[in-house]
């Protein structure tokens, strides 16, 4: 079944309120805004990462603000523990029985600030409930429900006192990107407001969890064209093979990718996939998938460098295949 | 591809320049001098200019093809047409149409006129379109990023020079070795730069050396390698050409053979006037006396007539009538003469007398350039026909060397016997019987001579006693009136012909020849032509056979032998009739001198105009309709392009059709559009000047990759649409712009 032009429409419509919505507090970053939001209708987890002070956090805090459902935020720091982001079981004196404590994971958006500054040890905590949605605690699994997204940020790795996300953490990630520093205009405004100390307590919910579950529905049921397909395949493949790339776009990069470019699509109004769609999110979706080797920072040749020459190499389709 | 700077495009393009020469030079042995290498040059240059022109100017290929097809038709008269007067030097329709036809039929005068031709003809149209293309291609080849890509160009020249060369071609270690090295520059130099900066591993002077030792491989390599590619493979030393096999249409069978009239030269007891006796033939100046002068050598019998014929030497491949110029490729050796001919009143025909082997030729009196133009060599058979008639009064000069002749029964004979062995079945037992036991081929043919003179007696068989020996020599005559009967009486027509059917017969090669030998003062009379045989030996020589050898001049009793009644049983077919002249041996001559005469025809008819309106046609109207037809095509071929879009079988196609015919449209207009196989059609409507292109390029994405399938209906409505918006962008620009829009090739160049 394909989604229908007016739920496409409808789709469309839901999207622009809330990246209008979460405009308010991050300003002059709609392009981030769109990102972020297909991220969460696809049921996937977002990754910024950027200097301090570029409103990372501001942004997560507004996306989680925008949907009416629970969410928490998870300061990680070097000392925190895997159960301190999982829960815990205790003894419980008063019913002589062990009961499940659950930690802040159990949200509907979950705020990971910083999470290169915890151990890997606590970072590995995520692995199975961004992949599963569930956690396990003592044999126990505890699903964490619907929608369910992980915003993390995290400061470049230069920064003193951060820890390398493992490739596995990394591609559990639906897209990564940076916010960057506001334009004139929009730096302007922040400073012309600066008695709002909390422009995130702006964004108020404007949809519920159950409309994210709809919209996420939704977006599935975009068509995507055989060609559209092959081109992606195709990129995944090349990427495997361009110069000084260690590891390639796995599979479960190119699932993400199909995802990522459903709802972008449905964001557009379409009932349809275009290589456009591909070519637009390449970078959010590929750029924290590819492991460069050791030559290539010794060749000034970076991430974004190889997607741009990928997207150069690989022609999108200008037709259907049938 | 990576940008690459001025100064290695410009060592690109010299070393490719330099391979394109060297392979260009292959043609030295196949035209007089060095004017082809002039032309060829020039075309070199010129197609190399007009290609580093397109790419500067980033214009499509087709440009520089248009481009250099207007370079070819002006500058081609100047070039090559000199030697026909002074108005085959400007691009008037005479010369356009000259060039046009030596580019079209020139391939085919090269390859029948034996080498080396004029260098200074028409046919050096042919290395000046060679050198115009290989520098065009090769230029247009070099925007590609594969190292060897452009090599292709000479490679492809090279192929033709070899394939229109000739089969012993002079120097060919040099060129194939300076050719090998200059490709190998090439390559190495274009894969060097191609190829990434070296990060560690061996330091310099390593490199230096490894590459050196690379270098020396490559040039020890280069000589044979390129030898064999240039064609120095074949076994028997010869290399593959194509004047190999293509066959010259000309049928010199179709003219009769001199033989059969030899009793035109014969003494008469009363005086006749056909008869050639006493009468002149034609004087000759340069020849030493009893120098045998050669009117036809006779190679085919086929039960008739024994004739000359094409192709019949076995295993030779120079035994074709074919047409030569002035200077003839033909290594003898032996005594240089130079000799001066007139024709007297006693001779006529096409054969034209010659002695040895020709070197060059010079028609002087009557008709010289048609003489020149029709004139026919067989190298093999030192026999030459001019189809269109020698003439009394007709006057040439040859130079010639006579080789080595004379033959003893010592020598080894030859082993390639042709057809005429078959034809001679008939004297089976004449051949072995007349041997006289011998087992040498050689011997055996000396002792069969021999036996002919012993036993044979001499007459014309013109006086009133002998008119029953009867002139020819068809199969009838040489068997039961000649071999075969009681006494074998004939003249030189009966025993030559039958000498070296004899020959055949026991194996060695031979062949009639008709002639005379020059007597004191040099002035051939009919009483001076004779008949003798030709004999081959095993170094592939003819040598003379005289007819002395093989004929005694006693004449025969006053009775003659009743032959009537003493038939020797054999049965001799009735002899076949003699075929009609074909017509396909004057073709090529037919075809030139329709195409001359259309030609002639061309300059002469159409333009009795007033001379203002002639230079006003000639001047303004023949560049501007070359212009209008260039044009035209090019419109032609955006409606051509249009039309397969429109009608492409797809429909989904049809709106990739439809929105290629606006971004095309958009380029014609000069709008810098994003091009290439990467760009998306959402990329390249924001580079279109026009508010509707990204809708339509929305709506375009919608059809074609949108989950339902396109609809015809829809397809239509989306060309209309387009077509509307083209029309929306041609209105907002003037109309020089929109005119220049039409024409533009832009839109043809890079995807």
């Amino acid at each position: 079944m394909t989604i229908s032009h007016e739920q496409a429409a409808w789709f469309q419509q839901t999207f622009d309120q809330m990246t209008d919505n979460i405009s308010k507090a991050v300003l002059g970053k709609r392009h981030v805004v769109r990102l972020a939001l297909t991220c969460l209708l696809s049921e996937g987890h977002f990754l910024l990462e950027d200097f301090p002070g570029t409103g990372k956090t501001m942004l997560a805090r507004a996306l989680a603000n925008t949907v009416q459902g629970s969410h928490a935020r998870i300061q990680f720091t070097p000392d925190l523990l895997p159960s301190d982001v999982t829960g815990v079981t205790v003894y419980d004196q008063h019913k002589g029985t062990f009961e499940f404590h659950a930690g802040p994971i159990f949200h509907t958006i979950v705020l990971a600030d910083e999470i290169n500054r915890a151990s890997p040890k606590t970072q590995s905590a995520l692995l199975e409930v961004m992949e599963e949605g569930r956690v396990t605690v003592d044999g126990q699994p505890h699903s964490v429900g619907r929608p369910f997204m992980v915003i993390a940020t995290q400061n470049p790795i230069e920064q003193a006192g951060t820890y390398r996300l493992p490739e596995a953490q990394l591609d559990r990630f639906l897209m990564k990107t940076s916010v960057g520093y506001p334009d004139h205009a929009a730096t302007v405004e922040l400073l012309v407001n600066a008695r709002v100390r909390d422009r995130a307590a702006l964004v108020k919910p404007i949809i519920t969890a159950e409309t994210i579950a709809q919209m996420s529905g939704l977006a599935d049921d975009v068509y995507v064209d055989p060609a559209v397909v092959g081109y992606v395949a195709e990129l995944a493949e090349e990427s495997r093979r361009q110069p000084h790339v260690k590891l390639g776009l796995s599979a479960r990069g190119c699932l993400a990718f199909i995802r990522v470019a459903k709802t972008w699509a449905a964001a557009d109004g379409r009932d349809h996939v275009v290589p456009d769609d591909i070519k637009m999110l390449a970078e959010p979706v590929l750029c924290h998938r590819l492991l460069l080797d050791a030559e290539a920072q010794f060749s000034g040749v970076s991430v974004e460098t190889v997607i741009t020459r990928l997207l150069d190499t690989v022609a999108p389709p200008t037709d259907r295949v049938a | 591809m990576k940008d690459v700077s001025l100064r290695d495009r410009i060592i690109d393009i010299v070393l490719l320049l330099a391979v394109c020469t060297a392979a260009l030079l292959g043609l030295a042995p196949t035209f007089t001098g060095w004017s082809f290498a002039v032309v060829g040059g020039v075309g070199l240059l010129v197609g190399t200019a007009i290609g580093v022109l397109v790419t500067v100017l980033r214009w499509p290929a087709i440009a520089g093809v248009l481009i250099a097809v207007v370079a070819f038709l002006l500058l081609g008269g100047p070039l090559c047409l000199r030697s026909e007067g002074g108005d085959a030097m400007l691009p008037l329709p005479g010369t356009i149409g000259e060039l046009v036809d030596q580019s079209l039929y020139g391939w085919k005068d090269l390859l029948t006129t034996l080498p080396p031709v004029d260098g200074s003809g028409p046919l050096l149209v042919l290395p000046w379109l060679l050198g115009l293309v290989a520098g065009l291609l090769g230029t247009l080849l070099l925007r590609f990023k594969y190292a060897g890509l452009p090599l292709l160009a000479p490679l492809l020249l090279l192929v033709m020079v070899i394939l229109l060369g000739v089969r012993h071609p002079q120097s060919l270690w040099v060129q194939g070795a300076v050719l090998g090295a200059l490709a190998l520059a090439f390559l190495a130099i274009r894969a060097q730069r191609s190829s990434g900066p070296i990060r560690g591993g061996a330091g310099r002077s390593t490199r230096l050396v490894v590459g050196a030792a690379l270098l020396g491989v490559a040039g020890a390599l280069a000589v044979p390698v390129a030898t064999l590619a240039t064609g120095g493979d074949a076994a028997d030393g010869d290399r593959v050409v194509l004047r190999t096999y293509v066959e010259p249409p000309f049928d010199v069978g179709q003219y009769p053979s001199p033989l059969a009239s030899f009793r035109r030269y014969v003494k008469m007891p009363k005086p006749d006037a056909v008869n050639l006796y006493d009468k002149t033939l034609f004087t000759v100046d340069g020849l030493p006396e009893h120098t045998r002068i050669r009117f036809a050598t006779l190679d085919h019998y086929d039960g008739v007539v024994w004739g000359a014929s094409n192709d019949a030497i076995p295993g030779a491949t120079n035994d074709t009538y074919q047409r030569v110029s002035s200077t003839i490729d033909n290594p003898v050796d032996g005594k240089e003469v130079d000799v001066e001919v007139e024709i007297g009143e006693g001779y006529s025909g096409v054969w034209l007398p010659l002695a040895g082997a020709l070197q060059s030729m010079d028609f002087t009196d009557g008709d010289p350039d048609a003489k020149a133009e029709a004139f026919r060599y067989n190298l093999a058979t030192s026999t030459a026909v001019v189809p269109s008639g020698i003439h009394p009064g007709d006057r040439y000069s040859f130079s010639a060397v006579l080789p080595k002749d004379g033959v003893t029964d010592a020598d080894l004979p030859s082993g390639a016997i042709g057809d005429a062995a078959i034809a001679a079945a008939f004297l089976d037992t004449q051949a072995v019987q007349w041997s006289k036991g011998e087992s040498e081929p050689m011997k055996r043919v000396f002792a069969v001579a021999e036996h002919l003179k012993r036993e044979g007696k001499y007459s014309d068989g013109v006086l009133a006693a002998e008119k029953i020996y009867h002139a020819g020599h068809h199969v009838a005559r040489l068997s039961d009136e000649f071999v075969n009967a009681p006494i074998m009486v004939g003249n030189d027509e009966q025993y030559a012909a039958v000498m070296a059917l004899l020959a055949n017969k026991i194996g060695v090669p031979a062949r009639v020849v008709m002639g005379a030998v020059v007597p004191e003062g040099g002035e051939v009379k009919g009483s001076s032509v004779q008949a003798w045989v030709e004999l081959q030996l095993a170094d592939g020589t003819w040598r003379t056979l005289p007819t002395s050898e093989f004929m005694d001049t006693d004449r025969p009793a006053e009775q003659p032998p009743q032959t009537e009644q003493e038939m020797s049983g054999t049965v001799v077919p009735p002899p076949a009739p003699i075929p009609p002249p074909s017509t396909s041996g004057e073709q090529t001559d037919a075809e030139l001198n329709s195409r001359k005469a259309k030609r002639n025809a061309g300059d002469g008819g159409p333009w009795s105009l007033p001379a203002w309106a002639k230079a006003l046609l000639v001047y303004v109207g023949g560049p501007l309709l070359l212009v209008v037809l260039l044009l035209g095509a090019v419109v032609g071929a955006k409606l051509l392009r249009r039309r397969r879009r429109l009608s492409a079988a797809k429909v989904s196609a049809r709106f990739v059709g439809a929105w290629r015919e606006l971004v095309d449209h958009a380029r014609d207009l000069g709008q810098p559009i994003p091009m290439g196989a990467a760009i998306t059609r959402r990329e390249q409507s924001t580079a279109i000047v026009s508010p509707a292109a990204p809708q339509l390029a929305r709506i375009a994405d919608g059809y074609v990759f949108g989950p339902a399938a396109p609809d015809p209906n829809a397809a239509t409505s989306f060309w209309t649409a387009v077509d509307a918006e083209r029309r929306a962008m041609s209105s907002v620009v003037p109309r020089g712009r929109r005119l220049l829009a039409a024409v533009n090739l832009r839109s043809f160049g890079r995807r």
